[in-house]
């Protein structure tokens, strides 16, 4: 047995892509996809639109490869594109974008005309207990908070708090990256995700677990690099 | 400092995100230190990032990962296409003999190199995987790929026959529209090789046939070759008397400058589209398919 050869690098592989390797995109594709795709559907908060997005994206950064500097890391520069086609998606279709005014009685209108099969709301249908932490309230008709878990939750946020809120907690991408990535500065991240969780705190703060007591501070000193 | 005043879930939040500094970052802390609401409060703050750190990622379904591959794959082609028919001046200028016949055969239409030639999609020239892909060695093995593939004896005949003209800034939409009866090429014996060298004005002799197929995604490669076998032996029903300037560019930019082996008027899952084919590959456009936006719809192997 020879030694094991390492595998390619995504800068490398974007290199080979650039050179006309015509394999080298869809490896770098398939490294990343979960995570890509993730960002998609959170951003979007819909199946279809994530694929949309997330092909319009890669098939964009298909043809720009070249132009990509090696300012960033590669992955940078994939989250980015795919978060700015996930958000242009988003502006197309203003009519399935959701944003709550924070006013609880609105909720409700938009939760009841969700059971009705309305077209405002319609909250994905989750893997049994997808999203849901250890002792969560079981009957999703208790209360308003119950009823909603982390993706119906998120359709409640502004685009841009979700999208940041999305890379920053949800994806673990360091402030300054995620920065990066949306193309603002830091404190706008900051202020973005301090927002968002703010907003979704009535509707997520239940389902936290042992793990979310243990993790929660005694005091207002500011938090490490997720901010 | 547990009076009447509280502070609002936003403004803990943003303390503890660090947006918040001196005397009102100090202020926040004690009083969320001495009131027990406000440190509930705090505490579901901590717990609206954990919750949403714990969320399991979801797994990107087959049916995406396969389409978008299928994208991809497209968008290689496309791109490979264009390096077959591609290539630098100082590359022509180079070549001689049957080796500069075989490039001209090569070059598109315009006398620009290629340069100006638009993607699919919008993307002019080689914006996608980058000039180097036109090396000499690959263009060597592109073009002998090409004689191949697209009846390159015909065409080395054929400019061995000196039938080229200066009309080299002539657009291809220009000349597409200009019919078909004084093109060397026209008529049914030369499918699918290259309509003219490329000092030549490109000339569009094709028929826009009506099969009123409905192509589907499964099927279509079927599909189309059972339409080319059909047109092989008899004449498929015309859709129009000539295709518009507009319809002849967007035909001509798909194939290359190739003559297609098929323009077909139908419709792709029910919907209007345009299915165009040459020997190795087809196409499906929308009815409104330009140069410059030819509306890709879809694109398979033949």
């Amino acid at each position: 047995m020879g030694p094991e050869v390492p595998e390619p690098s995504d800068a490398e592989l974007l290199r080979r892509h650039v050179a006309g390797d015509t394999a080298a995109f869809g490896l770098l594709f398939k490294r990343h996809k979960d995570r890509l795709w993730a960002v998609a559907l959170r951003t979007t908060c819909d199946p279809d639109d994530a694929a949309d997005a997330l092909q319009e994206a890669m098939i964009s950064a298909f043809r720009r490869a070249k132009d990509f500097r090696g300012d960033s890391a590669v992955t940078t520069w994939l989250h980015r594109i795919v978060v700015n086609a996930s958000l242009d998606r988003l502006r197309r279709r203003p009519a399935r974008s959701i944003s709550w005014s924070g006013d609880p009685d609105a909720l409700e209108s938009m939760l009841a005309q969700d059971t009705r099969g309305g077209p405002s709301l319609a909250v994905p249908s989750p893997r049994a207990g997808a999203g849901l932490l250890p002792g969560a309230p079981a009957d999703p008709a208790d209360s308003v908070e119950t009823r909603l878990d982390v993706a119906a939750a998120l359709r409640l946020l502004p685009e841009q708090q979700r999208a940041a809120l999305v890379l920053v907690d949800m994806l673990g991408y360091p402030v300054a990256e995620v920065a990066v990535i949306l193309a603002v500065s830091e404190g706008t991240v900051k202020s973005r995700c301090a927002r968002g969780r703010a907003r979704l705190l009535p509707f997520l703060a239940h389902l936290r677990g042992e793990s979310g007591n243990q993790a929660a501070a005694d005091t207002v000193s500011p938090e490490g690099g997720g901010g | 400092m547990t009076g009447q005043w509280h502070p609002d879930a936003t403004a803990l939040a943003e303390c503890r995100a660090g947006l918040t500094g001196g005397r009102r970052a100090r202020r926040l802390a004690a009083h969320v230190a001495s009131c027990a609401d406000c440190a509930s409060v705090n505490d579901q703050i901590a717990a609206v990032t954990t919750v949403l750190a714990s969320a399991p990622e979801p797994a990107m379904p087959d049916a995406v990962e396969s389409r978008i591959m299928a994208a991809l794959a497209t968008e290689a082609s496309l791109a490979t296409e264009a390096a077959l028919v591609t290539e630098t001046p100082h590359e022509t200028e180079a070549a001689h003999g049957t080796a500069a016949k075989r490039d001209t055969a090569l070059r598109p239409v315009g006398g620009d190199g290629g340069r100006s030639r638009r993607r699919p999609g919008g993307r002019s020239g080689r914006s996608g995987p980058g000039n180097r892909w036109l090396r000499p060695a690959v263009l060597a093995s592109a073009a002998a790929a090409c004689l191949v593939l697209f009846g390159g004896v015909y065409g080395i005949t054929h400019l061995s026959s000196g039938s080229s003209s200066s009309s080299a800034a002539s657009s291809a939409a220009g000349s597409a529209a200009a019919g078909s009866e004084s093109s060397p090429l026209a008529g049914p014996q030369a499918p699918g090789t290259r309509l003219e060298p490329a000092d030549s004005a490109p000339v569009a002799a094709f028929t826009v046939t009506a099969s009123g197929t409905n192509y589907l995604p499964a099927t279509l490669a079927l599909q189309v070759r059972a339409q080319l076998a059909r047109s092989a032996r008899t004449a498929l029903p015309a859709a129009e008397a000539a295709p518009s300037a507009q319809l002849s560019a967007c035909v001509l930019h798909l194939t290359g400058q190739m003559r297609p082996r098929l323009v077909d008027r139908a419709t792709y899952q029910g919907k209007p589209a345009y299915v165009i084919a040459v020997t190795n590959r087809a196409w499906v456009v929308g009815t409104g398919c330009t140069a410059s936006n030819p509306e890709l719809i879809a694109s398979v192997g033949l």
